[in-house]
Order: structure tokens, then sequence, then C-alpha cells
């Protein structure tokens, strides 16, 4: 089972698991990434950080580039992109459900 | 905010600058990303995306790629054709016995008054589109833009003004000779860049190293003194010069097969 940690992608394997749930949902540029990103989680990505996930995403092949539009370049997941969230989701459902039960005995 | 974007690496600003640029646009700069953006950059240098094919589809770079291939190509032939020209038809005139007239075979040289120009067009679209170092390789290219200059405009005097002899006369003989050699030592220095960078396959510099030493060599050697006769009779000239003319048809197919590539698939740019 292949983690972030796995493929080097360090401080910005947040950021990342953040763009591939976005991207999932469909092709996004930066700007729509950010704002996708802000709205659903709260989470402002600065420039920064947005594209130094994108740097490590992109070469990794988790996402890949489109053709730009004027010099916006909307990005799309791959399929070990697709694997690699998928996986990631699965350990933090897992991690999810083991707290919240965690809780419930706690608070009884 | 954007100043902060020359903190990044050349290589890095060459792939995402310029979608930096249309984000901060968009969002409008805030005093609060100038932290990220530095940490960002250090970043960038800490873990340089050396993994990146070097050539990335980034904002108008496949069209520069393509340019910088047929440039390539176009102008690699016309060079090999110039030398090999009128090697063969000295060799085959020769052989036959007919002896060879001074202005004969010269009309093979004519591609020459081309060449020049689209190496340098293929020099400059490919540090354009490159991750070499685009300082380093600034130097190189504006070497073989002056040699290419000084040459095309010999060749052109000479050839606006039949009277005086293509390859002599204007005071300075071989001046034309002058400029191809600063042409080729400018494309040496290049191809340097290039591999220490590399920008391109291995395979593929290294022939137009080898071969724009060997032409630069030769001319200093030999061409200073009477370039058409050592054209004519030595075959080591015609050997360096299409070894140089081989060395960027190879570069240029090899360009044109990575712009093909990142036009079906971009993401056929991206290996490791």
């Amino acid at each position: 089972m292949t983690t972030s940690e796995d493929i080097g992608l360090g401080q910005y394997a947040e950021p990342s698991l953040l763009i591939l749930d976005s991207l999932i949902a469909g092709p996004k540029h930066g700007y729509a990434l950010m704002t996708d990103i802000e709205a659903r989680t709260g989470r402002a990505l600065g420039p920064g950080t947005l594209y130094a996930a994108l740097a490590r995403l992109e070469s990794r092949g988790l996402i890949r580039a489109l053709e730009a539009e004027d010099r916006r370049r909307p990005y799309e997941v791959t399929g070990s992109g697709t694997r690699l969230l998928a996986t990631q989701l699965r350990q933090l459902s897992h991690f999810s459900e083991t707290g919240l039960r965690r809780l419930a005995e706690h608070s009884r | 905010m954007k100043t902060l974007l020359r903190l990044y690496p050349n290589a890095w600003r060459v792939r995402y600058e310029a979608e930096v640029m249309a984000v901060l646009e968009q969002r409008g700069s805030r005093f609060a990303d100038a932290p990220d953006m530095i940490r960002g950059a250090v970043d960038a240098h800490l873990h340089p995306i050396s993994k990146v094919q070097p050539i990335l589809p980034g904002s108008g770079v496949p069209e520069s790629l393509h340019r910088a291939g047929r440039s390539a190509v176009v102008g690699g032939l016309l060079w090999f054709l110039a030398y090999v020209g009128v090697y063969l038809h000295a060799l085959v005139y020769t052989s036959m016995n007919h002896g060879i007239a001074a202005s004969e075979g010269q009309g093979w040289l004519m591609g020459l008054l081309v060449a020049p120009v689209l190496l340098v067009i293929a020099q400059w679209d490919i540090m354009r589109s490159s991750t070499a170092d685009r300082l380093r390789a600034r130097i190189p290219v504006l070497l073989s833009a002056f040699g290419a200059f000084v040459m095309t405009a010999k060749l052109f005097l000479n050839l606006i003004r039949p009277d005086r002899h293509l390859l002599g006369g204007w005071g300075f003989p071989e001046l034309w000779v002058v400029g191809m050699f600063i042409l080729v030592t400018g494309t040496f220095a290049f191809a340097l860049v290039l591999l220490g960078a590399r920008a391109l396959p291995r395979k593929a510099v290294v022939l137009l190293l080898a071969g724009s030493l060997l032409n630069a060599a030769f001319l200093l050697v030999i061409g200073a003194t009477d370039m058409l006769n050592a054209l004519r009779y030595s075959s080591g000239i015609p050997i360096s010069g299409a070894l140089y003319g081989l060395g960027w048809i190879v570069v240029g197919v090899t360009l044109l097969r990575r712009h093909s590539a990142v036009s079906l698939n971009p993401s056929d740019a991206v290996v490791s």
C-alpha cells in the first residue's frame, strides 16, 4: 500500500491530499484549486505551498498538466494519483472511525 | 509579491512562474503570502525539480520547442549539405578529369547563408524551453549570434557583389570563415551547458559537442587559409562540418519528438 510518505511528499503531504481530493472532482487550475480547497475545508493554501505540492505531485506522476488556457494551466489527477487518494482516504476513514469509537467509549 | 518569484530556481520558474503570476493576479497579492512564497522558494532549492524532464509544457513552451526542432533540423541539414556538397562536387569533377574552376561548387555554400540564422534560432528557443541555467546559456547563444551575423553578412555582401570573389576580397580575407568559427565555438559552449544541465539526451549533445569541436578545430587550422580548397581536397573539413550538421539534425529530431509527446500527452514530459 503506497502512502504519501513512501513517495516523498514530506511536509507537503497534507496540501497534496487536499489537491488530489479537489482534482478528483474534475481538472482545475491553480486559482480554482485554492478557492475549491478553501471552500471545502476552510484551509487557505498560499501560492508557495500550492505550487510546491503541485510540483511534487506532477514529478511523481500523480497529476498531469493539461493544455494551458492563457497562462492558467489546469491539472488532472492520474490513475496513480487516484489510487493514492483512495489509500489515504481509507486510512483517514479508519482513523476517524477508531477515534470516534474511542471517544464514545470515553464519554460513557 | 511577484518579485519573490525571483528567489525560485530557474528550472522552477521556467515551469511554474507564469501560472503563479496568473494566480497572484486573480487572487490579488496578500502580505501574508510573502512567508509562504519564501518557504516555497527555499523548498524549491532544496528539492529541485530535477526529476522532471527539463523541457516541459509551460506557457508557450511547446511552440518554441517545435520551432527549435524545425530550425535545428533544417539548419543542420543545410550545413551538412554545404560541406558535403562542395566536397562531392569536387570529387566527381576531379575523377572525371574535368578539372575544377575556382567558382565551381560554390552554389552549395549558399545554404550557409540561412543555416546560421536557423541554428541561432534553435539555440535561443532551446534556452527558452530548457531548465538549463539561462544566464550560463545566454553568453554562448550571444557568441553564436555574433558569429552568425558576421558570417551571413559577409556571405550576403559577396552575393550582391558578384564581381568580387565569393570567398575573398573586401579587405579581410575569409571573414565569413571567422564568423563561422565564432558560431561553431558558441555552439560548443552551448552544448556544454546543455550537457551539464542534462537538458537533452546525452548522445545527441555529445554528437553536437564532437561536431562543433572538430569543426572549430579544422576551421582554425585549415579553413582560415583557403576554405574552398580545404573543402574540396581535404576530407577532414567536410567530415567535421557534416558531423556538426548531423549533431544539429539529431538534436532537432529529439526536440520534435519531445514536442509531439508533450502535445499529445503533457504527462509524457514528466519522466524521472
